[in-house]
């Protein structure tokens, strides 16, 4: 699985988000200042009445008085004028203890902070009598800010400079996170891959995930115990097998005679047919799952087929069958890892595909050489070959459907493939067939 | 299959009662008329008790005591020889490094006279003072003085010409390969040591065989190795 795809795309999406977010945010600070924000300084008291109506009701232009002295009761405000000198002319629901004559101190105080505590918005007309709107103790905030026009200049440089700086802090942590995830998910990812492949799989339990590591490790210790279940059953049926096929077998032996001796060599050998199914498909089981442990270990490369091939011969009637061998005296010092026993199966496995499925008389070619640091290993026969598109068969480890045609074969594959080497079937119907394997050689072996 | 009457004593150890049974049959009409046979390894103790047999054939896949913790047992005391009857496969997979001590295998199934000849090999082996005239073709050996008889005629083996003969013989009727006859007459080290084996082999034909360039006894097996083909 592309890891690095997904994260990228989990990147592109979260840095849309954040545009989004902060677009929005911005947009709906905007439409708060412009609904209830600072630029209307006060203007409005309440319920659309402000300084500039209380100013007209001074002047007896505006709302009447009453009404004025009303909503300024009912909102806990109070209004009044003084003149030039810092009288008091005029005044509504002013508080006692501000009810009095004000020097220029008093009104440079109040015009740009608060009365006493009171916030206050004033105006002041041509004649130079100042009109003030008191609003209640701490019902508002007044807030001057008085700044270097330079540092204005450095702040609006700032904004930029904060808001690149948070972008990239953000893709920082985004980055980072990313990085971290993948680093617990990938072992996660493979191990699926593996649970998948039936391998096993086994992943530290701890870190953020380890829960998931948990359940995958368990998952496939569940997967091995129904493989082990499934590879034994395999295995004790195979055993099973083998003793009816014995008695089977000796039965025939035993009633054999001149008449009937056709007959009974052909029970013999169907009885030997199954036990080489049984054992093919047994052994292809476990090695499919790594139950058999190979065990390698540093042989002559003819030293080990030719031992192979003197079993064979020596278990298996080959009068009917002529045969020639030939093994080159430089594989006599040439040294493969192998394991013997998975060796003598494949030398088996071809042998027997070339007679179980010709006729008698059928010619056997065997060759054991070494060339270009592999050992090549050639089993022809001149039967009767096999057809293209079951030559092409023969290549696929596992066939989705069971193929009871080149189970040996195909065993034989697995066997080379577990000696790290290469194997080709080739056929001409008619003709002939021939495998060819061949195995890497480790060193070659000082003369001596 | 022989007429004569074989006198050694056989165990066969196996659960499955038809195929022993079967067994002690098949042995019995190739002569063997003092076969036992057990249906569990406890049984055959119990029989080994009472007196060692002279081979004993040994079925791996036992319920109860199995073939191979049989055969340990067996080993601790005698040395007696034992086929283990068994898929050669399954017994390594089960028991790596725990089947040493079996003198042969046999894979099940079998064909009885596969059977007949693993026993007299092995038996060949474990007691070669039993058997001391080889009838071949054209001649006799007689391994005792290593001497062969033709007609009238009497002809010596020399001591490498022996060895090999004694390694086919105990082999008769299987190829034994090249090397393994080779370090049987020098030894491990065998490399280089192949025209000198031919040499021997052709002394050998020489003395068994009637044409020596047409062995009939001794033949050859191109590629592999040589064979002795028993009368």
């Amino acid at each position: 699985m592309n890891t690095a795809k997904f994260f990228k795309k989990n990147l592109k999406r979260s840095m849309t988000l954040i545009v989004l977010f902060f677009v929005t945010n911005v947009c709906a600070f905007l439409l708060f200042l412009t609904l209830f924000g600072l630029s209307q300084q006060g203007e409005i008291l309440y319920d659309g009445v402000g300084l500039q109506d209380v100013v007209d009701t001074f002047d007896g232009t505006g709302i009447s008085r009453d009404d004025l002295t009303e909503l300024l009761q009912t909102y806990d405000s109070f209004a009044f004028r003084i003149d030039a000198g810092g009288n008091i002319v005029d005044q509504i629901g002013l508080p006692e203890e501000l009810n009095h004559q004000y020097s220029i101190a008093d009104v440079a105080g109040f015009s740009r902070w608060y009365l006493d505590d009171y916030p206050v918005k004033t105006e002041i007309a041509d004649d130079g009598s100042i009109t003030v709107l008191g609003l209640p103790e701490g019902s508002a905030v007044r807030y001057n800010i008085i700044m270097p026009l330079q540092n204005v200049a450095w702040y609006l440089l700032l904004i930029p400079i904060l808001l690149l700086g948070s972008l990239f802090l953000f893709l920082y942590l985004q980055w980072s996170d990313s990085v971290k995830t993948r680093k617990a998910v990938e072992p996660i990812l493979n191990g699926i891959d593996k649970l998948a492949a039936g391998r096993p799989v086994n992943l530290p339990e701890t870190g953020p995930l380890a829960q998931v590591n948990e359940e995958l490790n368990e998952a496939s210790r569940k997967a091995r115990q129904r493989e082990d279940v499934r590879t034994e059953w395999i295995s004790e049926v195979s055993h099973d097998i083998r003793t009816p096929l014995a008695v089977i077998s000796g039965c025939a032996e035993a009633v054999e005679n001149e008449d009937n001796a056709r007959y009974c060599r052909r029970i013999q050998a169907n009885v030997m047919k199954l036990r080489s199914l049984v054992e093919t498909l047994n052994l292809n089981n476990k090695l499919t799952y790594g139950l058999v442990p190979a065990v390698f270990k540093e042989e002559s490369a003819a030293g080990l087929f030719r031992d192979a091939l003197i079993d064979f011969i020596n278990e298996n009637n080959m009068e009917l069958f002529p045969m020639e061998t030939d093994i080159g005296t430089e594989a006599e010092e040439t040294a493969v890892s192998a394991d013997r026993n998975l060796i003598e199966r494949l030398v088996s496995n071809l042998m027997a595909n070339s007679i179980v499925h010709n006729p008698d008389g059928t010619r056997i070619d065997v060759s054991v050489h070494s060339e270009n640091g592999e050992i090549v290993l050639k089993i022809r026969d001149s039967g009767i070959g096999m057809e293209e598109e079951e030559v092409e068969k023969l290549y696929e480890s596992n066939p989705e459907n069971y193929e009871s045609h080149g189970q040996g074969l195909r065993l034989a594959a697995k066997i080379v493939k577990v000696h790290n080497g290469s194997i080709r079937f080739r056929s001409e119907p008619g003709e002939y067939f021939e495998t060819e394997a061949r195995i890497p050689v480790i060193q070659k072996q000082a003369a001596d | 299959m022989t007429e004569n009457n074989k006198l050694e004593k056989l165990l066969i150890v196996d659960d499955e009662r038809e195929l022993s049974e079967l067994m002690k049959d098949s042995l019995e009409r190739s002569g063997y008329k003092n076969v036992t046979a057990a249906s569990s390894a406890e049984d055959a103790v119990r029989i080994m008790n009472g007196g060692m047999p002279d081979l004993i054939l040994l079925d791996v896949m036992m319920p109860g005591m199995d073939g191979f913790e049989l055969l340990a047992k067996i080993r601790e005391t005698s040395k007696v020889p034992v086929i283990m009857l068994t898929a050669k496969g399954e017994a390594e997979d089960k028991y790596r490094g725990f089947g040493a001590g079996a003198d042969d295998y046999l894979v099940k199934p079998f064909l009885m006279r596969e059977l007949l000849f693993r026993i007299e090999a092995v038996l060949r082996r474990a007691y070669p003072e039993k058997s001391r005239i080889v009838r071949l073709k054209n001649a006799r050996v007689d391994l005792d003085r290593a001497e062969v008889l033709r007609g009238e005629e009497t002809l010596t083996l020399t001591a490498k010409e022996y060895a090999i003969f004694m390694k086919l013989y105990e082999n008769s009727g299987r190829i034994v390969s090249t090397p393994s006859l080779c370090q049987t007459a020098v030894g491990e080290v065998w490399t280089g040591y192949e025209s000198t084996l031919m040499t021997h082999i052709r002394h050998l034909r020489e003395k068994i065989e009637a044409d020596p360039g047409k062995p009939e006894s001794l033949v050859t097996v191109r590629g592999l190795g040589y064979k002795l083909v028993i009368k």
